[in-house]
């Protein structure tokens, strides 16, 4: 018999093993119930931050749709280009991010800020981020050959954005950049993702939900050191929407060229089917380069940034006699053929307003013709502002014009209610003669003037300007095509009409805009030369016309910032803008 | 006291020496040993395969295991008996040992722990707390009422202390911090005074904590702007004179307060006030040596399982890289050598600390229940042979060793999921590491052996 035990262990000594015993169990417990909180409760949790340590998104930008002129020449395309993207491996230390940083600012000396706050993003967000972008091809290709030392790191073939003629159209066009923190806020609902592209400004703004296509992406299953093992699966990328637009190269380029060669280079100018409200050109100088960090151009004082065409706020001066015209001539049934003298200065109570010139007597038309100013004051005291006011507003001025182009000004038109509200003021004798020559208060964009200028043109109807013609999709079925649409329309008597178009035609037979003399067109004009408080006088130029015996094809404003008189300045740039609109016939060679 | 019956078979006259062997052998415990050796070696496989180093690792873990299977036969064979007999001389070699590592031992990762054997490094300190075991069990059974007052704890206390300073000097923080539970858990099951157990116990938390939390405010940054009282605590760890100053007016306040105390009548017995003042000086001698011995990355080790945000690129990265490793296998886990987090290098240490963590990852709850239950069923064992030692040197030191054991399992265990410091304790039987697991089969020896020779006839 085998005896287990000598008799040597107390109670006590038993009791303490059992307690013992207990301590381990429960402690084993506890490591059981700590296991089945991990992989049981919060398994799917684990499971997925283990695949994002595992899998890294490398996002494949969509090329973004083609945008081409009404003759369907390209303006804007893609070309490939090399961006270096970005993520922190998991594993990496604070030394190895470190001495990464300083090989990639070696690499890129230039872009040492923009690199060290891109590479600070990525390692905050843990997310693939595009560090920089349009490398050049040779150190993007010396870069992949370097990748291995360069842990975490990517470089990949993008679609830029290209503009084909440079800087051409880029107030219309606009640029693409990296969509911004409050942007991504205000289109969360659009599918927006950090470091996407997005059009800042222009069509590319306006109408990026159908260009922008549908990025697609490169997934790798990806080691703790940031180095590749596989790609997991490929999603490719689909292209954007293609946008026609109204707009015609030949005009466009007019206009810009026009613009650069102007006194200042500062302006705007906006040609525009008075038929439709088809815009042809939209130019606003100076032009910014896209394809350059547009940031540079913040601080430049020409604001080169700044779309004069929508943005700009100008006195019309002049220009804005065609509205005190037209309501003199409904309003008070103006006598066009009773003359009124004009000394060079008009007297009003102890003030003095002044002429440009001293014009001795001039009916309706001959007024209008040499932009008469005291015919006007004349015409402005009968009548008072309000008629002046009402018609203003009826041919659109003073409010947005609706053009699918952002950021557009309202401009200011001015009256009794108007002044008590702002100035708490009365409406005094001396604004209205100020107001019925376009000074003062009065202030108009380029857009606005072109608005009216058509509505004038084609008998009252006050289009809502467009860019956009239509917009196909990728196998070039037309998804959508817009169609014109009047905002109002203004009726006036058939006399007032006709004087109207009678005087502005006059303007270019024997007034102020003389030098737009086309025989083979019928055309009308004014000039305006705006006096401006902070500097040199504002110059305009609008002109309208078509062939003979057809409806005005064709509206056109010119403004130039700063630039002078608006016959000496406008008058060039108006005329090569017609002269692009209705080719010259060839001379007719006579052979003996 | 109770009576085996064993088969009629083996009670039979003519039963040879092996048939005996044979049945009184602890089948369960070596299997799980076994188990659990093969099952590291499995996974150690998966951890190293793709680290460009072939087979090495595998190599000499097997090496290990096998060198550790013969100590553990030699130590079954041997009467354990004979150990309590040389206990002095046991001891003597172990602190030859640690004393040698100090002076001859090369430095690896900052310790001065390994004496380089040239085809391995081997950790003396794997063997010298089996042998410290050794001692204390055999202290203990000579002077067994003696352990029932608190002045025959001292020698106990100080055989221990000696080798935990020896330790410290190296220093190997986590190694030193498992001898605290064998100690305690041997003084216990030797009806030392549980009111004196709970004291020390006390002491080493403090002595523990003053130093954690010396490295928590001092690392913490400025993470308690704004929270008035925890600024004002964190100002009294930071600066280094101001921390000593701060402690030693804590010490005379006591001291003065006492002998006010004792003036006016109220007797505080000399004692208390000696273990506070040694509890103050422990845990300020631990502050001061965490802060010479560890560097800053070792020190955010310790404190990253309070707050893993403190070090989200170190120790707290390890910690949340290890969770996710192990809650990702689910229930049925990856498959073996699939494991993303192991097989892309996220999990960090992942054939030695962190060892399980792979294990759960690629076989999943089901395969890390196994693990936990097998490790646990040793420890359970140990403590089952101590309760059926035909004497109390046996029961003492196969109690001092379940937990070891079971200890080293629940650190390791805990850190790898989140519950206990990051201190580089690793899993017996599974991390890789030939001291460890030589170490570890040792003690199974032991076992073995005070299970073999249970019965008094």
């Amino acid at each position: 018999m085998l005896i287990e035990r000598r008799v040597l262990f107390t109670p006590q000594g038993e009791l303490r093993m059992r307690a013992l015993t207990i301590l381990i169990a429960a402690g084993f417990s506890v490591l059981v119930f700590r296991l089945f909180q991990l992989q049981i409760f919060r398994g799917p949790e684990m499971l997925r931050l283990a695949e994002i340590n595992r899998t890294q998104i490398i996002p494949l930008s969509a090329p973004r749709g083609l945008v081409m002129d009404r003759h369907g020449d390209i303006l804007l395309d893609n070309a490939p280009n090399f961006s270096l993207f970005y993520s922190k491996p998991a594993a990496s230390q604070t030394e190895e991010e470190r001495n990464l940083e300083r090989e990639l600012v070696r690499w890129f000396p230039k872009q040492e800020t923009v690199l060290r706050r891109k590479l600070n993003e990525a390692r905050r967000t843990g997310k693939m981020t595009r560090v920089l972008g349009g490398i050049e091809r040779s150190t993007a290709l010396a870069l992949i050959e370097k990748k291995l030392a360069l842990p975490g790191v990517n470089v990949v073939v993008e679609p830029q954005r290209r503009s084909r003629h440079g800087a051409f159209g880029s107030h219309l066009l606009g640029y693409v950049d990296e969509i911004n923190p409050a942007e991504l806020e205000r289109r969360q609902d659009q599918k927006y993702r950090i470091g996407q592209l997005i059009g800042k400004t222009g069509m590319e703004r306006m109408y990026d939900g159908s260009l922008r296509g549908e990025d697609g992406g490169l997934q790798f299953e990806m080691n703790a050191s940031g180095r590749h093992v596989q790609v997991i699966r490929r999603i490719p990328s689909q292209s954007g929407m293609h946008l026609f637009l109204t707009v015609d190269r030949s005009l466009q380029e007019a206009a810009e060229t026009g613009l650069a060669a102007s006194p200042s280079q500062r302006g705007a100018a906006v040609a525009m089917d008075p038929r439709t409200g088809a815009v042809l050109a939209l130019a606003s100088a100076p032009e910014f380069d896209p394809s350059v960090d547009v940031s540079r151009h913040l601080g430049d004082p020409r604001l080169p940034m700044f779309n004069r065409a929508l943005q700009g706020s100008y006195p019309p001066g002049s220009v804005f006699k065609i509205m005190t015209a037209a309501a003199g001539l409904e309003s008070v049934k103006w006598d066009v053929h009773k003359t009124y003298y004009c000394p060079g200065v008009f007297r009003l109570g102890a003030k003095e307003f002044g002429c440009w010139d001293t014009h001795h007597w001039r009916d309706f038309k001959g007024a209008v013709a040499m932009s008469c100013n005291v015919y006007f004051f004349n015409m402005g005291l009968r009548m008072g502002p309000d008629p002046i006011e009402q018609m203003a507003r009826a041919f659109g001025l003073g409010e947005k014009t609706g053009i699918d182009l952002p950021s557009e000004s309202l401009g200011l038109i001015p009256g009794r209610a108007w002044k008590q509200r702002a100035r708490k003021d009365l409406w005094y004798d001396g604004d209205t003669v100020n107001f019925s020559i376009g000074q003062g208060a009065v202030s108009v964009t380029p857009i606005q003037v072109a608005v009216m200028l058509s509505a004038v043109a084609n008998g009252g109807t006050v289009w809502e300007p467009f860019v956009m013609d239509h917009i196909v999709d990728r196998e070039g079925q037309v998804l959508y095509q817009h169609q014109p649409k009047a905002r109002k329309k203004v009726v006036l008597s058939s006399r007032t009409w006709t004087q109207l178009h009678r005087s502005l035609q006059a303007v270019v037979l024997e007034g102020s805009g003389r030098g737009l003399q086309r025989p083979d067109l019928v055309l009308g004009a004014k000039t305006g030369t705006a006096q401006n408080p902070h500097g040199k006088d504002h110059a305009w130029f609008v002109a309208y016309g078509g062939l003979p015996d057809q409806e005005p094809s064709l509206a056109v404003v010119v403004f130039v910032e700063n630039g002078g008189r608006g016959s000496v300045a406008g008058g060039p740039i108006t005329r090569a803008i017609v002269n692009a609109a209705f080719p010259k016939p060839p001379v007719m060679e006579v052979r003996p | 006291m109770s009576v085996e019956i064993t088969p009629r078979f083996f009670r039979s006259g003519h039963e040879s020496w092996l048939s005996r062997f044979m049945a009184r052998l602890d089948w369960q415990l070596m299997g799980a040993a076994l188990a659990l050796a093969l099952m590291g070696l499995f996974f150690i496989y998966s951890a190293t395969f793709r680290s460009g180093h072939g087979n090495s690792y595998l190599v000499r873990q097997s090496v290990g295991i096998v060198i550790g299977l013969l100590g553990m036969l030699f130590f079954v064979a041997l009467p354990y008996q004979v150990l309590q007999t040389y206990a002095r001389w046991v001891y003597g070699f172990s602190i030859a040992l640690l004393i040698g590592v100090l002076i001859f031992g090369a430095r690896l990762r900052g310790s001065r722990s390994w004496f380089d054997l040239h085809f391995f490094y081997f950790q003396p300190v794997e063997i010298t707390r089996l042998a410290l075991t050794v001692a204390v069990a055999a202290y203990a059974d000579a002077y067994p009422r003696g352990l029932r007052e608190w002045q025959g704890l001292i020698v106990p206390l100080l055989m221990a202390g000696l080798h935990l300073g020896l330790i410290l000097l190296q220093p190997d923080l986590s190694s030193a911090i498992v001898l605290g539970p064998m100690m305690l858990a041997l003084l216990f099951a030797a009806e030392a005074p549980v009111s004196v157990l709970v004291a020390f116990l006390v002491m080493g938390g403090l002595a523990l904590g003053i130093p954690l939390a010396d490295t928590y405010f001092t690392l913490a940054g400025d993470h308690f702007q704004g929270h008035p009282i925890l600024a004002l605590v964190r100002s009294a760890f930071l600066g280094k004179n101001e921390f000593y100053q701060v402690w030693a007016g804590f010490c005379g306040v006591l001291c003065v307060g006492w002998w006010f105390l004792r003036k006016w009548r109220v007797l505080i017995p000399g004692a208390a006030l000696l273990c506070a003042l040694a509890v103050i000086v422990s845990g300020v001698g631990g502050s001061f040596m965490v802060k010479k011995a560890l560097k800053d990355y070792q020190r955010k080790r310790l404190i990253a399982f309070v707050d893993p945000a403190l070090d989200p690129l170190g120790a707290g990265y390890n910690i949340l890289q290890s969770e996710i490793a192990i809650g990702s296998g689910r229930f049925f886990g990856k498959g073996y050598l699939s494991g993303s987090q192991t097989q892309l290098g996220f999990l960090p240490e992942k054939h030695n600390d962190f060892i399980f963590s792979l294990v759960a990852e690629e076989l999943g709850f089901v395969g890390a229940l196994f693990v936990l239950l097998v490790f646990f069923s040793v420890a359970w064992r140990a403590y089952d042979i101590a309760g059926k030692a035909r004497d109390r040197f046996g029961r003492y030191l196969a109690i001092s060793l379940g937990t070891f054991f079971a200890f080293s399992g629940f650190i390791n265990i805990g850190m790898v999921m989140g519950l206990m410091p990051v201190t580089g304790l690793p899993l017996p039987f599974l991390s890789y590491g030939g001291s460890s697991i030589v170490g570890a089969f040792l003690a199974v020896g032991i076992l073995l052996s005070i299970h073999l020779r249970r019965y008094i006839l």
